[in-house]
Order: structure tokens, then C-alpha cells, then sequence
């Protein structure tokens, strides 16, 4: 069991050279000397203890997390990017796990370093799922579905969006439509440009009504409610008018 | 003349009408106030008031009662908000006698007042705002939110300062800014001023209308609309610069280099 701590700036940089470095040598091994040595790295506020598990899936991770850091601050805001990255790099392996070849595909920096800006914070491989969690717990295993190492494409298209991902009802409507509880893992066609009703019909629909209705006041059912006929094949159920 | 129909049936609330004033500006969290001039708009008594904060994906909202009965919350402080960052405001009417809550007036993306005092025309059209990820670069046009804004790399001293008021800056990068959200409001076809006169392009369009020589954007289906759309844009940045002896404020400033 390792005490989490943060990259400082110096750690930071040492991770992302790193990062750059993989990209041209894909089997070279992470620099986890970095985590406990004090010149790279520093204790955070507080108390909290990580250990090497292998987590099934994302969810899993997000909900251990949630306990292992629940002493400290484990905001995703940029004064705390060390600690994404700390822990991004003490779970290298999961994020950015070797192939049958050996070889590990690294993405973007902003997958494993917690990116300064909005647009990209929400990508970062650990944190982006764990806020999402930190917001609206179960009802967010449609965008947190799948395997750690890969982004989620639901989670970006609806966690970029500020009305969707600040409205606890659309998320909890995204769920009802493309969530298949049996199979436990989205419908499929959900990410479908031509299937009526898919997801990204589901955002032009969303901001069209929103033209019209305060979605932010009305509960998950009163939105499917308003929804078009073409998404009844998702399997909704509909309140019926009083 | 491009113009946009409202189909939706709820009423426009000018944003004059409800002025919103920021405190602990450069403070987190920010707080605010807002004012309702909303009588004789003809709204229903029972239809309830929000007022919703926003920016990028953080978001807060606040009830203010009814239209009949103001209530206004004692806490408005905004700790959803992103540190850092200006929010803007959205005044919300809503009727909820049916069983789904229709908006029935509404006053978008209100630019709060508490911010830049000294600049007030500049600022009510262009804000300024630090960003964190610019890497190497000290300015960039954001033009994907509510507002025009012009981020600032915030490793520079006193950058937001520099970019409001320090002439070399503004004799240099605002022509290029200007240019460059008269060519977004022209490609998203925004260019009929009286449609929104208190949005965005709105005001822009006639803040540079307004400037000698310059006038309303040329608009049509002819051939040569985009030709003369582009020199229409060349036009303005030209009169804005001289409205502000720009070359002239730059060669001052070389010469108190030199001396």
C-alpha cells in the first residue's frame, strides 16, 4: 500500500518527457521512482492510501478511489493536477497498459498529465471518470462504461457539454435510453450517425427542447416524456399526462 | 437579411432589464447581485424566477421566488464556479402549471457588471480573462462561449492589465481580434443587427457600424457577397484603427523607446 502524494512541477515534467520518450520507444519503463522520491514528488494534505489492484473496469476504479481519497482533496481543478498525475503514473499500467507485443499506446499528454484547461481536464484517463462518479454516482455507468485505458466516446460527447453533464436528469435520461442493464454495458448502435435516436441524436433533441422547457427543473421521466417517437426502439417508458 | 424566427412562443427579456453585478472579483468564490425590471412585461404572478451562473461545464442556479413574490436568496455565492473564471448569467421565466416547466421569458448570456471599471466599451464588447493552458503562446481569441474573450497567458506579469490598457499590446493585437470576430459573425450569418441588439454580434456589429465609412455588413445571395463581405471586414478593422490613431499611439511609443 502506497501513501498517495502529488507531482510537483519538476515531476510533472519528468512524467511528460517520459510520455514524449514512449511515444519513440514504446517499451521504455515508467520512471515510478519519481512517486516517493522528494525532489519530483510531495505529500498532499491529508492522509490516503492507494495499492496496485487490478481494476475490472472503470467503474470499479472510480469507486475505489472514491474511498481511497475521501480524506483529501481530491478535486479535479488545476491546482491539483500533481495528484492526477501521481496517481495516473502509479496506475501506468492500467491506463496505458503493454500489449501482447510489449509496446503501450500513449495517447495525448492529457490522458495521464490533468490538463490546465477545460476543454481537455475532463479526458484525463483517471480523473474526468472519477468527477463524473463524484457527481452523480450509479447513475453514470453509461459514461463510465468500458476499459480504463480507453477514453469513453460517451463520456466525452456528453461530459464536454455543459448543459448535459450539470443536468443530473439528462444524465439520468442518457442512462435510460442507452444503458443495457441485462448486458450491463451501453446499447447497441448508441454511438450509431444513422440510427434514429442514437446519441447524438439524443443532443440535438436535448437542445432543441431546452429552447422551450426548464430541463434543469423537470425529473428524467418528464424529459422522455417530450422526447420524439423515433427514440420509443430505445425501450423507454413513458409517463402518461395526468 | 438573414433573420431568425422564434418559434417557441416565451418573450425576450432585454438583458437592460436585469443587470447582474458581480462581487469579490479576483476572489474565489465570486457572489452576485441581480436586478428584475420585469413588471410590464406581462408575465404570470405564480411563473417562478431562476437565475442560473455558468461557464464552460461548471453551473449554478438560484430561485428568486415568482414574479408575484421576489425571494431572494440570502446565499449567491458562486463555489461551483470554475476558480478564475467570469460567469456568464441566464434569467429564467418559468411556468410550471403545466406538468413540464415552459420557459416563458428569458434573458441569455448576460455579461455582469462589477468587472473592468475604467473600460467600459471595450469590456462590455471584448472580455479579458486569464488562461492556464496557452503554453507558449500570450494571447488567443476564444470565441466558443458566450462572449468574445480574449485569454491571456497567466505566466505573464500583469498580462490582464497589459491587454486592457497597454497601448503597444492593443496596436497590435486588436486589429487582429476585431478581424477576426467581424469574420465569425459574418461566417455564422449573424449580421442583422436589430435581431439581437444586446447580444454579441449585435453590439458589434454596431459598435463598427457606427465608426466613419462603415456601415452594416454587405449581406445577399450574390456571387460576390463573400468578396464583399471580406472587404466590408478590411474596412472596419481600417476605421477602427484610426478611431484609436493606433499607428500613431505605436510610433509614439518607439520613439520613448529610443529616447
Amino acid at each position: 500500500m502506497a501513501q498517495v502524494r502529488k507531482l510537483n512541477l519538476q515531476g510533472i515534467d519528468r512524467f511528460r518527457e517520459y510520455l514524449s520518450d514512449l511515444s519513440e520507444n514504446s517499451e521504455l519503463v515508467p520512471p515510478r521512482e519519481i512517486l516517493t522520491d522528494s525532489i519530483y514528488s510531495e505529500k498532499v494534505n491529508g492522509q490516503a492510501h492507494v495499492e496496485i489492484i487490478k481494476f475490472s473496469n472503470r467503474i470499479h476504479m472510480v469507486e475505489y478511489l472514491s474511498t481511497a481519497l475521501e480524506s483529501i482533496d481530491s478535486s479535479i481543478g488545476a491546482k491539483n493536477g500533481g495528484l492526477w498525475s501521481w496517481l495516473s503514473l502509479f496506475y501506468f499500467d492500467q491506463v496505458c497498459p503493454q500489449g501482447l507485443n510489449g509496446e503501450r499506446k500513449v495517447g495525448r499528454d492529457y490522458r495521464h498529465i490533468l490538463d490546465k484547461g477545460y476543454r481537455h481536464r475532463h479526458r484525463h484517463l483517471i480523473a474526468g471518470p472519477y468527477m463524473t462518479h463524484q457527481m452523480y454516482g450509479e447513475k453514470t455507468r453509461l459514461l463510465l462504461s468500458g476499459p480504463i485505458h480507453q477514453e469513453n466516446r460517451i463520456h466525452h460527447e456528453l461530459a464536454a457539454r455543459q448543459e448535459f453533464i450539470t443536468n443530473r436528469s439528462i444524465i439520468e435520461v442518457a442512462d435510460t435510453l442507452y444503458f443495457d442493464s441485462q448486458q450491463n454495458r451501453p446499447k447497441r448502435g448508441t454511438l450509431s450517425k444513422i440510427k434514429a435516436g442514437s446519441l447524438l441524436r439524443f443532443i440535438d433533441v436535448i437542445r432543441q427542447l431546452e429552447l422551450t422547457y426548464d430541463l434543469y427543473s423537470m425529473q428524467a421521466q418528464k424529459i422522455i416524456s417530450l422526447l420524439p417517437d423515433e427514440f420509443n426502439e430505445w425501450g423507454i417508458f413513458r409517463l402518461t399526462e395526468q | 437579411m438573414i433573420r431568425k424566427l422564434n418559434f417557441t412562443g416565451r418573450k425576450k427579456i432585454p438583458r437592460s432589464r436585469v443587470p447582474v453585478t458581480l462581487f469579490n472579483v479576483d476572489k474565489h468564490p465570486l457572489s452576485f447581485d441581480v436586478q428584475f425590471e420585469l413588471s410590464d412585461l406581462n408575465l404570470s404572478p405564480e411563473a417562478l424566477i431562476f437565475v442560473e451562473a455558468y461557464k464552460r461545464t461548471s453551473y449554478m442556479r438560484f430561485s428568486f421566488g415568482t414574479i408575484g413574490k421576489f425571494t431572494i436568496p440570502s446565499n449567491r455565492s458562486l463555489v461551483d464556479i470554475e476558480p478564475g473564471v467570469i460567469p456568464l448569467f441566464r434569467v429564467k421565466v418559468v411556468d410550471e402549471t403545466s406538468q413540464q416547466g415552459r420557459i416563458i421569458a428569458l434573458a441569455d448570456k448576460i455579461l455582469p457588471k462589477g468587472i473592468d471599471e475604467g473600460t467600459r466599451e471595450k469590456i462590455s464588447l471584448l472580455h479579458v480573462e486569464f488562461s492556464e493552458d496557452l503554453g507558449g503562446q500570450i494571447w488567443k481569441l476564444d470565441l466558443s462561449g458566450g462572449w468574445p474573450v480574449i485569454q491571456v497567458n497567466n505566466q505573464i506579469d500583469l498580462i490582464k492589465e497589459i491587454a486592457r490598457s497597454d497601448m503597444a499590446f492593443i496596436a497590435l493585437v486588436y486589429p487582429e481580434v476585431v478581424r477576426k470576430i467581424l469574420n465569425h459573425i459574418i461566417e455564422s450569418d449573424e449580421i442583422d443587427p436589430e435581431l439581437d441588439e444586446d447580444d454579441w454580434p449585435g453590439m458589434w456589429l454596431n459598435f463598427v457600424g457606427s465608426m466613419p465609412g462603415v456601415g452594416s455588413p454587405p449581406s445577399g445571395r450574390d456571387a460576390s457577397i463573400k468578396n464583399d463581405q471580406m472587404e466590408w471586414i478590411e474596412s472596419a478593422v481600417q476605421a477602427f484603427s484610426n478611431k484609436w490613431h493606433l499607428l500613431d499611439q505605436y510610433q509614439k511609443l518607439q520613439h520613448q523607446g529610443q529616447e
